[in-house]
Formats: C-alpha cells, structure tokens, sequence
C-alpha cells in the first residue's frame, strides 16, 4: 500500500534566540509554536499517513508545562495519524522529561535510548527507532538493526556528528531500510548511498534559528511505495522525498562594502540598499560590513542598526571594515609610530585568525591613540 | 632638496602662478588671503600628492578644497634639485590623479624608477628626502604660530620629549599611552565595580545564578507535575472505583430495598389475609397449650394405665391357671404345705437316725415302735410349737393356737412313753431311741400325708417332694402378687380415666368460649392471629428501615437506583450495602488525600511557575551579555597588545633616538648661543635641561622667551637633519610662525633663520611686513616674493 509521511525535527521550540533583541527572540519563539500549528495543518491537509519527528522538538531546558500540553494537543489534532518521535539531544529522554511524564496523545509513540521496532501493521510498516537518553550520546546505537521481512522498514533518530550520535552514510546504509528519517543538522538536505540511492534526508529545522542557518527551511513529504510481496533485503520499497518550505522568515546576511564612505548615513544609505523591501520587512536580516574605511571615521554598529530600525524588522550589523591605514607607508617613517606598525606586522605574520584579528585591532587602536595623542604634550 | 621653482596652473585661488625660489631664506609675504596656505599646501600635494593616507586610492578632504575655483586645470609643475646636483620636474594632475618624475635636464621621464604605493602613488619625495609625507609634515612643516605659541620650558619639552619617544615632534607616545589607558579604563577590568566590563561580569553571574536557579526549580516542578500527573491516573482509577463501587452499592441498596419492599408487601398480604383473626383471642392459647399437654398426658396415661391393668390381670390369670385347683387352698393350708419341706427334711433325718440306731442294735432288741412313736409325738409336738408360733406371728391366732396345742400335746405325750434309764441301760435306752424316733416318724409322715393329701399322692412320689412344695408355694405367692398387683392396675386405669375426662371437659369449655368447634379450629385460629399480629410486628420493626417511606416512596426509590445501577446484575456481588459505604468511604478519602495532595501541587507549580523568569530569555540575555564581556575582554587584550608594544618601541626608540638628538640639539644650540649653552636633556619629568655658563645646569623653562625659540628651531633643525636622508638638506617650510612675537623676538628668530639659511632651503610664508622689514634690517639675504603680485618678486639677496 502506497502511503505518505511527513518528516520533522529540529523545531527547537522555546529555543531562546540568543542573537535577538529581547522582543523579537519572543516573537520567534511564539512563530516557533506557529510553525507547529502550520505543520500539522498540513498534514491534515495532505492527509498524510505517518508523521516522523527526528528529534529537538523542544529545548529540554526552557521547556514549561504550558509548552508541552501546547505540543500534545497539537500532536493529538493528528490522532489517529500515528506521530513517532525519537527525542534528540535536546530534547532527551531523560528521568522527569515531559517525553516521559506528559500525558501524551494516544497516537504519539516515543521511541527510547533503546533502539526498537515499532510496526503499523496498517501501512504494512516497521519504524526502528532511537531516542537520546543523556544530553550527550558518543557511539551509534542503531549498529543490529536488521530489517523485518515482507515489510515496509523505515528509520528514525537524530544525531549526526560526535559527541551527538555520530554516524554517517555508510552506517546508513549498513541498516539496509527503505529510507531513515533524520535530524540534527538544522539545513535540510539528502544523504545517499555509494550507489546513488537515497538512503535518508536531514530534514532541517522548520523555522531557521539563527544567522548560520541561511537558506529554504521546512520539512520532508515522503512518499512510499512498497515493493512487491514478499520484498526482502533486495526488494525494497521506493522512497521519494519532497522538500517543503514552511519557515516564516528567512535569516539573510549580506556583505556590503563601505569603502569610500564618509559617514554613517552613506554606510546606512549603502546597507539599506543591500535588502529589498520585502526582505526587510519579513526577514532577519544581517549586514556584514567590509572593505577599508577612514581610520578617523568611528562605525558604531549599534547606532547604524538604530538608524535603520524602523525601516527593518531585525538589522545586524557586524562591522569588519578595516581601517585605512597606509600601513605600509607608516611602516617606513623613522618614529614610534613606524616601529609599532612593523612591530605589529611582524607578530601577526605569525598568528592565527583569532589572534591576527587581535594583532589588526591593536594597530587600529595603537594607530589612533597616536593620532590621538597627536600634538599633544 | 631645494625647490627651484613652482607653476600653479589651478590649485585653489592661485592660478596660473608661477614662482622662482631661492636657495636659502625665501620670505613669501602676502596678507591674509593671499594665498599663503594654498601655496602650502599646493607644495606638500606637489611632493606627496592629495590622497588619503591610507591604504586605497582615495582623495584626501583637502583635494576638494583646492579644487580650482575658476574650472582651470587641476595641476601644477614643481622643480626641485638634490645636494647631488641632480634636478627633478614633477608634474601633477590633481584632477585626474596623475603624476609623472622627470629628469629635469635629460627630459626623461623617471616615473617608473619609483616605487608606487597602494594608493598609486609615487614615492619620489620620500626616496629622495627620507620622509614620508607624515614625517615632513610633521618634521619640516611648521605650522602658522608654531614657535611663537610655545609655552615655554615645559612644551618644549615636551616636544622634545615626543621627539624622543616617538622620533615626531607632534606624536606624543605618554598621550597615546593615556588615551589607551583611558580607553581601556573605559572599559575597566573586574576589580572596577562601575565599569561596564565588571558590571557585565557581575550581572552574567547574577543572570547564570538566576538561571540556574529557574532551573533547579524548573526541574523541581517538573518532578512536581510528574507526581501530578501520576496521581491524575491514580485519581482517575479511584474514579472508576468509585462509580464502580457506587453502582455496587446502589446495587446492594435496591437488593435490600427490593427485599424490604417484598417484606412489606408480605406483611401487608398477611395482614389483609388475616383480618378476621384480629380479634381471635389468642390469650387463650396460654390456658390451651397446658390443657393440650395434660390431655395429651391423660390420653397416653389412661390408655396406659389400662393396658397395664391387662397386662396384670393376665399375668394373674396364667399364675391361676398355673395352680389350677391349688389357688383354692385356704390360707392355714397353704402355711403348713408351707411347712412340709421342713417336715420332710425332719423325715429324712428322722428315718436316717432310725436306719443308724437299727444298724447298732437289732431289730429284735428295740421296740422300733414304741420308740419310734415317741420320738414322732417329741417332733411333732415341738414342731407344732413351732408353727404355732409362727402362725402367732403371721397374725393368723386361731391357726397358731391349734397348732401350738397340738405340739404341747405331742410333748406330752414324748414325756409319758420315755424309756426309763433306769432299764437295760444301753439295749433300752436303744430301744427307746428307736421307738422315740420311730414315733416321732410316724408323727411326722402323718402330718406330712396330710399335707400332702391336698397335692394328690403322686406328690410325694417325686423325687423331690420339698422342691416342690417350694415351687407350689412360690407360684402360689406369685399368684397371689400378680392378683393383687391385677387389682392395683385397675385402680389405677380407672383413676386416669376420669382424669381424662376431667381435662377433656375442660377443654370442651374453652373451645367454647372461643367460639370453635374443635380443636383444629382452635389451632387454626390461633395460628392465623398469630400470622396477623406477627406481620404487623414485622411491619413495625420495618418502620426504622423505611425511615417514614411510603410504599410509593419506596417504589419510586427502587425505580431511580435501578436506574443508576444499569443494566446488568450486580446483586450477585455478594457485598453489602454496609460493606460497600465503607469501601466508598475508603475510595473516597484516599480520592480525598490524593486530590488534595495533587491541589496542593498544583498550588505549589503555579506558585513556582510565577516565580521562575523565562529562562529562554535570561538564557538570551546571559548569551547577549556574554559577548558584550568577550567582546570588552577582546578590546583590553587588543588595547593591552597596543600598549604593551607602543611602549616597547618607544623605549627603543628613547634609547637609540634620544641621545643622537640631544648630541644634534646641543651642538645647534650651542651654536645658535653663541656658546653659552649646550647639551640638552630632559629629565624623567619633563624637565628640559641645559648647561649653562660655568658649566651650571639650568632649566630651559626659566630662559627667556627668545632662547627658548632659539632652542625650538635647533630643534627643528636638528630634527631635520636627523631623519632626512644621508646629505641631502631638506627645505624647512615655515606658516607666518610668529605672529605672536614681538619685535625683538621677530629679529632674533630671522637672525636665526638666516644662519640656518645658509645651509638649507627655507620657506617663510608671513603676512607680516614687519617681518620684511626686519629681514631688509637684518640684511639677511633673501628671496621674497609677495604673493599679492605687487610688486613681483624681489631677490633681495640680488
């Protein structure tokens, strides 16, 4: 029997959005909440047979009770679409978790720190499933996996990379299921195998929760169509996957080069330019600003976000302009100044990122403290 | 370097001007807005151009400021010649940015032979002199007031103190050390409370220790709402204990009422049944049942007493039929057969005596039967005593008497036949024994035949005459018993008769009276009075069961609690109501504790919950105020790396700068002084320090004005000398430096510049004619140029 999935994880709700203001990390995380609401409309609307969440449905630790009777009933508006869910590291399965405590809907099925089976003899299905049980998990639990005969086998768990689950494609493909539904890695994409088949998708986290998750974010609509009876190790049913968009906002980052600029209204000006309207109505947006600037010209990020709150719904501005200073020129003058510069450069020829960025801002505010001091005396 | 000539096609004000220089003193005078700073400024842009100084190719403020007013080209040409001979054209474009090095005497064009910067700039100007743009402005560019602004001693030296740090005059290390000092304390460290790094530490710690607690009691709730829910399901099976045990006990109810209502429902059947025997007097059953007992007793003792009366006369009868003829015997012969077995036993014993005497002594010897007669009449007679006296005894006199005379008789007779002893003694005495016994035997078997004559003579034929005159006589008082015990049975039957009939009458009396015929219907009656009465106190003793409920009431009842039962039998449970209200009763109080355990935890959730901020947004905060410390931290580690090498190479820079300098300073100033001076230091307070006359040490601070000057452009001097390249002079560009000055100091200070002139280029820009005038008084050779164009220039050196 052919039959339709939806797969979900990384939601992360009550995630705290460190990077936000304080009005709009609320606001994310009630468009958070919103996205379930969308998410399981939509399931209704497709009518989907199985829903799959891998895992981070919720922050374990900001997770209160008002939340998790939210997810229930959300996750119970699906009943009698069975919901499996595998609890992921941040959301385990721990002594006291709301996984384990919470009146959940009938329909909704946890898998624990134990892989299992759970089959739906009405799609013909086996489910082998794992979730977290400690915040952190260092080896791949799912290694004796073997899959049920005569069935549709599918996977789900969460985790990706140490100390989170670790495993990769050829784990995957070692369990020998029709397709694995996993989460983890909060930008969706597909893993196959050595042949090209699909053997899983990260479907991604719903909504993007910071400014290193660019790009599309939604979830995974699967579609199986089982292989003929009796379909062993060989015969295995066909899984194709569809990514949806749902994510209400994108976090977008820009680059905008304020060389030759005099001023913070033409950096405002330049920034402003670099989103469209709609962009800076809806989105997150973010202003990385580069190229080389008058070292007497002060960028204050903050006052440049100021500026252009009104005409943004979030602007970050991250300044790594680099002050223009000749330093090469400088370098040659017979004076302290010219000692610190080739001073400076040479300890940075040497350095690594972190510390080359310390060494540049050194010179910056080595530089200006001397033209500050500058007919001083 | 000596400038030989400038050509301003547009720069500025100035157009289309042309200027011939001097070698030594060059006095430009001009008033105020002649020209003099765009001359300037048109002479650094010749040599360094009009970019920013920076790394790009960016027009400095001032290309704007000098752009050309009247739309004339944006250039000029400048001609300069080294110590070496060598001369130089530069052409510039300002606008377009272009530059071109020419050989001033080969016409080649030396452009490429200089390096070029990232701005795109030559630096022709810095190989040549040895300064950069920064160093000449710094070093060989005087600013307007300069010297003659000096303050005295201290900013002096100070500047020399700059120069010693810094190799600038202008660039003061201890400032720049300040103000990063000052930045970073800005910024403060963690043991400045009111510094925004410290107050970040110190409100993060607070912010993690809220978290942490949001936590803790995050996680206590959690346990809380755990045990909540836990007992949400243990209250929920309670819940289904109780409806269970409810319909149970409804169950149980409706069993017990079903049955009180059957219970009613009964009585009132009997009590409408036995209606009639309300009234029945049942009192009377109290005289009846003693009655019944006693007639029953008299029935069963009559009819006994009567069957026992048979009984004995039958068993006299047989005892009668037994004697026969025998029962007739009177009394007195049935006491002496009573004596016959006596009698023949006396027989026996007399007949054996007499065999045993007739053995000893022949027959012939003895008068067998005188003896023999004797002996009988002493026996009889005795014996008739005997009997007599036991007749005497039975209360039989007549019977006793004649006996008892009858025996006298007997003894008498004994005594008159008694032998005499006096005969043959042994043969008579013999004989007479044997006539005694043989007498007393004939007496005795006379009386023995006599008796016997009434038992017929096969009697005494037996073989044993005795026994059975015993068994005669015993069956003869058994007869005699069984008679009178015949007699005293029908005594006694008769006696229970008329008892019987006694009660019977009795009875017939109370039947009457309570008005029944028989006994049955007495019964009857009062069994049925007895129903009635026992169903109305059945009814009443159900009164505190039904609580004042009617009939319907109790119908009505049965009809709603049939209805909460439901379908499906529950009367088999077995429990009763009593049984099951303690069970509800226990369900109840645990359903009781359980809820208000689970009030209570709700109380203390909410309570908590209230309490604990959201820790998504202290958790944000605590990030936010975590890069704001890392980002402080970062500046004071970078302000700290700025710090710690600024002076570092300032202390190379005192160490190899400052002695050449104080060497050059001294030798000018001692020159310039005509001797009186020399050497200068400056102390770690900045104090400038001299050696004066009498090789006394003397502040600098506390010479005059003029002197102090004096030191300040063999500063200059010497300054220039030290960073300009290997030889080469470098011209000393001066903005009207003393306008502040007096007349006196005016002289003394182009005295000095005259000196100076003979050994380097010197530009003097002044709006001051009294400048020109002193110069003209000092014949000081110069070549001054008066900018406003009247007259042209005039070489006074000429």
């Amino acid at each position: 029997m052919t039959f339709t999935f939806l797969q979900m994880a990384d939601l992360h709700l009550a995630w705290p959005f460190t990077g936000l203001p304080e009005r709009l990390s609320r606001l994310r995380r009630a468009e958070l909440r919103a996205a379930l609401v969308r998410l399981v409309d939509l399931v209704l609307a497709e009518r989907v047979s199985l829903v799959l969440i891998a895992g981070d449905l919720y922050e374990h630790t900001h997770a209160d009770r008002p939340l998790a009777a939210f997810v229930a009933e959300q996750l119970g508006r699906l009943d009698p679409v069975p919901v499996l869910v595998s609890p992921g590291n941040h959301d385990p399965l721990l002594p006291g978790s709301y996984w384990e405590t919470f009146p959940w809907p009938p329909n909704v099925q946890i898998f624990g720190p134990t892989p299992e089976r759970i089959d739906l003899d009405e799609l013909n299905l086996t489910v082998w499933g794992w979730g977290f049980g400690a915040w952190e998990v260092h080896d791949f639990q799912l290694g004796g996996v073997r899959r049920a005969p005569g069935r549709v086998n599918l996977g789900l768990f969460h985790g990706g990379g140490a100390p989170y689950h670790p495993f990769g494609a050829a784990e995957l493909e070692a369990l020998g299921l029709d397709y694995t539904a996993i989460g983890h890695i909060h930008k969706p994409g597909p893993i196959t195998g050595r042949d090209g088949r699909l053997l899983a998708w990260y479907s991604g986290s719903p909504e993007p929760l910071s400014f290193g998750e660019p790009g599309e974010h939604g979830v995974i609509l699967g579609r199986v169509e089982p292989g003929e009876p009796p379909f062993g190790d060989k015969g295995r049913s066909t899984v194709t996957c569809r990514f949806l968009p749902l994510a209400s906002r994108s976090c977008l980052t820009r680059a905008v080069d304020l060389t030759g600029i005099n001023g913070p209204e033409a950096a405002a000006a330049r920034i402003g330019a670099a989103f469209t309207d709609e962009e800076r109505r809806r989105d997150l947006c973010r202003a990385q600003l580069s190229g080389r600037i008058d070292p007497a010209l002060t960028l204050d990020g903050t006052m440049i976000e100021e500026m252009l709150a009104s005409a943004f719904l979030l602007l970050r501005v991250e300044d790594q302009t680099e002050p223009d200073w000749d330093l090469e020129a400088i370098a040659r003058e017979k004076s302290v100044r010219g000692l610190f510069v080739e001073r400076l450069q040479r300890l940075a020829a040497g350095a690594d990122a972190h510390e080359a960025a310390r060494i540049r801002r050194a010179l910056h505010l080595g530089l200006t403290a001397l033209a500050k001091g500058e007919g001083s005396r | 370097m000596r400038i030989e000539s400038l050509f301003i096609e547009g720069f500025g004000r100035l157009v289309d001007r042309r200027f011939e220089l001097g070698p030594g003193l060059n006095l430009f005078v001009g008033p105020n807005e002649a020209g003099k700073s765009t001359l300037q400024h048109f002479l650094v842009g010749m040599l360094y151009g009009q970019k920013r100084r920076g790394a790009r190719r960016e027009a400095a403020p001032e290309h704007g400021r000098f752009r050309p007013w009247s739309g004339v080209p944006y250039r000029g040409v400048l001609s300069y010649r080294l110590a070496d001979g060598r001369a130089y054209r530069v052409e510039r474009s300002f606008e377009p940015d272009r530059v071109q090095i020419w050989d001033a005497v080969t016409g080649e064009d030396l452009s490429p032979t200089f390096t070029m910067d990232r701005r795109k700039e030559l630096l022709f100007a810095e190989t040549h002199i040895g300064l950069s743009e920064e160093g000449f402005r710094s070093t060989a560019w005087v600013g307007q007031g300069a010297i003659g602004h000096l303050a005295g001693g201290a900013e002096l030296a100070g500047r020399i103190a700059n120069l010693q740090e810094s190799g600038q005059e202008e660039l003061s290390v201890r400032a720049a050390q300040e103000w990063l000092a000052a930045q970073a304390k800005q910024i403060g460290s963690d043991r400045a409370p009111t510094r925004p790094l410290a107050k970040a530490a110190k409100q993060l710690q607070e912010l993690t220790e809220q978290l942490g607690r949001a936590e803790q009691v995050m996680e206590e709730v959690r346990g809380w709402e755990a045990e909540a829910t836990e007992i949400a399901a243990i209250l929920a099976g309670l819940a289904e204990e109780e409806e269970s045990l409810e319909r149970r006990l409804a169950g149980a109810r409706l069993e017990r009422l079903e049955g009180l209502q059957a219970q009613v429902e009964a009585c009132e059947a009997t009590l409408a049944q036995q209606a009639a025997y309300a009234a029945f007097p049942t009192h009377l059953s109290t005289r009846f049942e003693p009655l019944a007992t006693e007639l029953r007793w008299a029935e069963t003792a009559s009819t006994e007493r009567s069957e026992a009366a048979g009984r004995a006369r039958r068993e006299a009868e047989r005892f009668a039929e037994e004697l026969g003829t025998l029962r007739h015997l009177s009394a007195e012969r049935l006491q002496r057969l009573g004596s016959l077995p006596a009698l023949l036993a006396e027989r026996d014993r007399l007949r054996r005596n007499l065999s045993e005497l007739r053995a000893r002594i022949p027959e012939a010897t003895i008068p067998q039967e005188s003896g023999k007669g004797k002996g009988l009449i002493m026996i009889g007679g005795g014996l008739a005593i005997l009997v007599a006296a036991f007749m005497l005894g039975m209360e039989r006199p007549v019977v006793g008497l004649a006996v008892g005379l009858a025996g006298l008789l007997g003894l008498w007779l004994w005594q008159q036949k008694r032998p005499d002893a006096k005969a043959p003694v042994a043969a008579e005495t013999e004989r007479l024994q044997r006539e005694g016994l043989q007498a007393q035997l004939s007496s005795l078997e006379a009386q023995i035949g006599d008796l016997a004559g009434d038992l017929g003579p096969a009697f005494l034929a037996g073989p044993d005459p005795a026994g059975a005159v015993q068994d005669l006589l015993g069956r003869q008082r058994a007869w005699t018993a069984a008679e009178a015990e015949a007699q005293e049975a029908a005594l006694k039957a008769e006696g229970a008769r008329r008892s019987l009939a006694a009660v019977q009458a009795e009875l017939a009396d109370l039947l009457a009276e309570a008005g029944v015929v028989d006994l049955t219907e007495f019964q009857a009656g009062i069994e049925r009075a007895r129903a009635y009465q026992e169903a109305k106190r059945a009814l009443a003793s159900l009164a505190p069961v039904l609580e004042g409920r009617s009939a319907a009431d109790l119908a009505e009842e049965i009809a709603l609690l049939r209805a909460r039962v439901g379908p499906g039998d529950l009367s088999s449970t077995g429990d009763s109501p009593e049984a099951l209200e303690a069970s509800l009763r226990q369900i109840r109080q645990r359903l009781a504790d359980r809820m208000a355990r689970q009030e209570r935890l709700r109380g203390q959730i909410e309570t908590a919950t209230g309490a604990i901020p959201e820790t998504a947004e202290l958790a944000r905060q605590i990030a936010a105020l975590g890069e704001q410390r890392i980002a402080m931290e970062e500046e004071l580690a970078a302000i700290g790396l700025a710090q710690q090498v600024l002076g570092d190479v300032a202390e190379e820079m005192h160490r190899e700068f400052a002695p050449r300098l104080a060497r050059a300073m001294g030798a000018l100033v001692e020159q310039l002084t005509g001797g009186r001076y020399n050497q200068v230091r400056v102390d770690e307070s900045l104090d400038l320090r001299t050696i004066g006359p009498a090789e006394r040490i003397v502040s600098v601070g506390a010479l005059s004005a003029g002197t102090i000057d004096q030191f300040y452009l063999g500063l200059r001097i010497a300054l220039l000398d030290m960073v300009a390249a290997e030889g080469e002079p470098i011209p000393l560009l001066l903005d009207d430096p003393f306008v502040s000055y007096d007349d006196e100091r005016v002289r003394h200070a182009l005295a000095l510049l005259g000196e100076w002139a003979k050994e380097r280029q010197i530009l003097l820009l002044t709006c001051q004619e009294r400048d020109l005038r002193a110069v003209q008084e000092l014949n000081l050779p110069a070549h001054v140029i008066r900018l406003d164009g009247s007259p042209l220039e005039v070489d006074l050196s000429l």
